[in-house]
């Protein structure tokens, strides 16, 4: 594939490094990012810089349903904002912090712990008890202890399996059928 | 343009761009889509109609939207639920001070 690899950081491209990124909760709808070009405080917006440049595609690759932004040139002062569901809002302060401290901090506030996306992948899985057409197993004749398939030809005889019937024991510690023969 | 994915958003933040209507606003919103051939995303840009129930957005404001459940008027599908920077004064929401331009 030729031109695929143009670009200043095209390791940005590939999908395992896409899938490196954080989770954020469920209440979360929009997040914001605000920083600018200024010739007074050109430093101290360096870290905000690498993670627009290098971080964002992983926000929007594992958070497909959430509005993200990049304003420029608004405030003097770089920070974050996040829209919760209920109408509240909050900031993170960001002026003057290295890249990877951005990113621990925002694990830390509103990121997903390890647990609970291990705990919705599983509960998201379907239960290997069912059988049918989309299943693994196509009928229940496949099971162990059941009776082979009838679809194919007459396994059992439907008049012979009423006459057997009668002779069911349905609780067979309260009444075994020799000892009452004995008694009468 | 895909229309759907916008008309469906519950939330959504944009910036007034023209106002002929009373009580209604015209919003830009943006989204970014993802491209599977080169694995990046590109942003894209739509115009709302908003039903506005007090008169006060101004051209230039960044304004937050929120979905109705039946549209007013045949036309608007979202509300403005609260002006977030208003235009011509903003505040820095860290330090609660007002912004001039240049800096």
């Amino acid at each position: 594939m030729k031109g695929l690899m143009s670009g200043k950081h095209p390791i940005i491209k590939t999908k395992q490094y896409l899938d490196q990124g954080i989770v954020l909760r469920d209440g979360v709808k929009i997040m914001t990012m605000h920083y600018g070009n200024y010739e007074s405080n050109y430093e101290s917006h360096s870290g905000i810089r690498k993670v627009v440049e290098l971080n964002l595609s992983q926000f929007q690759h594992k958070n497909p349903d959430v509005q993200i932004l990049v304003i420029k040139d608004l405030t003097p002062s770089p920070f974050f904002t996040f829209f919760l569901e209920n109408g509240e809002r909050f900031y993170i302060d960001v002026e003057g912090k290295n890249q990877v401290e951005i990113l621990s901090q925002i694990q830390k506030v509103i990121g997903k712990p390890k647990e609970l996306i291990e705990k919705e992948s599983i509960a998201a899985e379907a239960n290997p008890a069912n059988f049918g057409p989309e299943f693994n197993r196509k009928c229940i004749c496949e099971v162990q202890g059941q009776l082979p398939c009838s679809f194919v030809d007459d396994v059992w005889p439907i008049l012979e399996r009423k006459e057997l019937k009668k002779n069911i024991n349905l609780n067979p510690k309260k009444y075994v059928f020799g000892m009452e023969d004995e008694d009468t | 343009m895909d229309k759907s994915r916008f008309l469906s958003m519950s939330m959504a933040l944009g910036k007034v761009v023209a106002k002929d209507f009373t009580n209604r606003a015209k919003v830009v919103v943006q989204l970014n889509r993802f491209n599977p051939y080169m694995n990046l995303f590109f942003p894209e840009a739509e115009t709302l109609e908003s039903h506005d129930p007090s008169d006060k957005a101004k051209v230039g404001d960044i304004v937050l939207l929120r979905k109705l459940d039946k549209p007013i008027r045949h036309v608007e599908t979202h509300k403005i639920e609260s002006i977030v920077y208003c235009a011509g004064s903003i505040v820095d929401p860290l330090t609660g001070l007002r912004v001039e331009r240049d800096k």
